[in-house]
């Protein structure tokens, strides 16, 4: 851009800027700036401004607080996006339960554990509480309940945990191995 | 809170007890100026200018060299100007909305009288990038010399140069366009 071009430029704003100024100047002489600054001071000297919150609570206050606003929102975030995997575990443990090997494994635990006696003739429970109370010949009187012996043993039908299944398939395979390999031993022997 | 003014302001020192308010004083017309080219009108630019003093006395401790005043009350007044023009465009966005909402005419095409002239200068300045728009004010309102402009902008003089060229230039053809306008 050459000074001619520079000068044209600055002529087409100057004259504006010289005639705002003029006037403004002016007035601004006549209009006791110092005395009007120094009744500015005086009143903000006298009124001290309140303090907002944000001057009074400390900087690092401001930033722990929102550090744990942020730590809050991730684990707000975190914890909705674990619970759809929580039901995801129940489906599978559905799915596991419907195995046929996993609920034969539980039905013949519960077998075991629900063997209740066949209800007894007299005489059997006669000897029965010979046996298990030998006072009784010598007429001393059972007391109340003693003569029901394994009959009160009575589980509920709570489905087993998982874990124990897990567990006892796990015992099964094992002793499963060692007689395998207990046998092969005794037949090259 | 603030110190109290005892007699008068001029009695107010720097942390070297040197500088005096007064002799900042001695610079009023050109922040006045300053002021002016950041403002819409005279009674705008005396109220930014005696805020400008305001923060000046109440951060004068703070000056430790009394010979860099100037460029110092500059800064501030530049800072200040900023602030109140961030200020406005906000207050001025609420302002246009509700004159829509209102359907409140805008005003008519501007006859060319020197007032209506100037205010085309303010819109453009007002359009220019802060960087530039600084420069020049503080150069076509403020006087200050490139050498001025330089150390309170710190700027070399060079970058000062360039963008008091480009404001020109912008300026000066978006005077233009408002010109063609009105043919």
């Amino acid at each position: 851009m050459s000074d001619a071009d520079e000068k044209k430029d600055v002529e087409a704003f100057r004259e504006l800027v010289e005639a705002e100024e003029s006037k403004a100047l002016a007035e601004f002489r006549a209009g006791h700036f110092r005395e009007r600054l120094e009744d500015r001071i005086s009143s903000a000297a006298g009124s001290s401004p309140r303090p907002s919150l944000f001057q009074v609570i400390p900087r690092p206050v401001w930033v722990s607080l929102a550090i744990l606003i942020v730590l809050g929102a991730t684990a707000i975030i975190l914890w909705r996006s674990r619970a759809p995997a929580r039901e995801d575990r129940a489906a599978v443990e559905a799915l596991l339960r419907q195995l046929p090997g996993l609920h034969a494994v539980e039905n013949q635990v519960r077998v075991v554990s629900d063997l209740r006696p066949l209800p007894m003739s007299p005489l059997e429970k006669g000897i029965a509480s010979i046996f298990s109370n030998p006072n009784a010949s010598s007429g001393v009187t059972p007391l109340p309940g003693q003569n029901q012996g394994f009959s009160a043993i009575n589980l509920k039908k709570v489905p087993m945990d998982l874990q124990k299944l897990y567990n006892i398939l796990i015992m099964d395979r094992s002793v499963e191995h060692v007689l395998t390999a207990v046998s092969q031993k005794t037949k090259e022997g | 809170m603030m110190d109290m003014p005892q007699s008068t302001i001029s009695e107010k020192k720097n942390s070297g007890g040197i500088m005096v308010f007064e002799r900042l004083l001695i610079h009023q017309e050109t922040i006045f100026r300053i002021c002016l080219g950041y403002s819409r009108n005279y009674v705008e630019a005396e109220d930014l200018a005696q805020e400008v003093y305001l923060k000046a006395y109440q951060s004068l401790p703070g000056l430790r060299d009394s010979s860099s005043a100037k460029d110092w009350l500059i800064r501030i007044a530049k800072n200040a100007c900023l602030d109140r023009q961030k200020k406005l465009r906000t207050q001025g966005f609420w302002l246009r909305r509700w004159a829509r909402e209102i359907n409140v005419d805008p005003p008519a095409a501007a006859e060319a009288s020197i007032e209506a002239r100037i205010e085309e200068l303010k819109r453009a300045v007002r359009r220019l990038p802060k960087k530039l728009r600084t420069i020049f004010l503080l150069r076509e309102y403020g006087h200050l010399s490139y050498e001025e402009l330089a150390a309170a902008l710190d700027l070399n003089k060079g970058t000062v140069m360039s963008r008091l060229s480009r404001a020109r230039r912008r300026v000066t053809a978006a005077l233009q366009e408002k010109s063609n306008e009105r043919c």
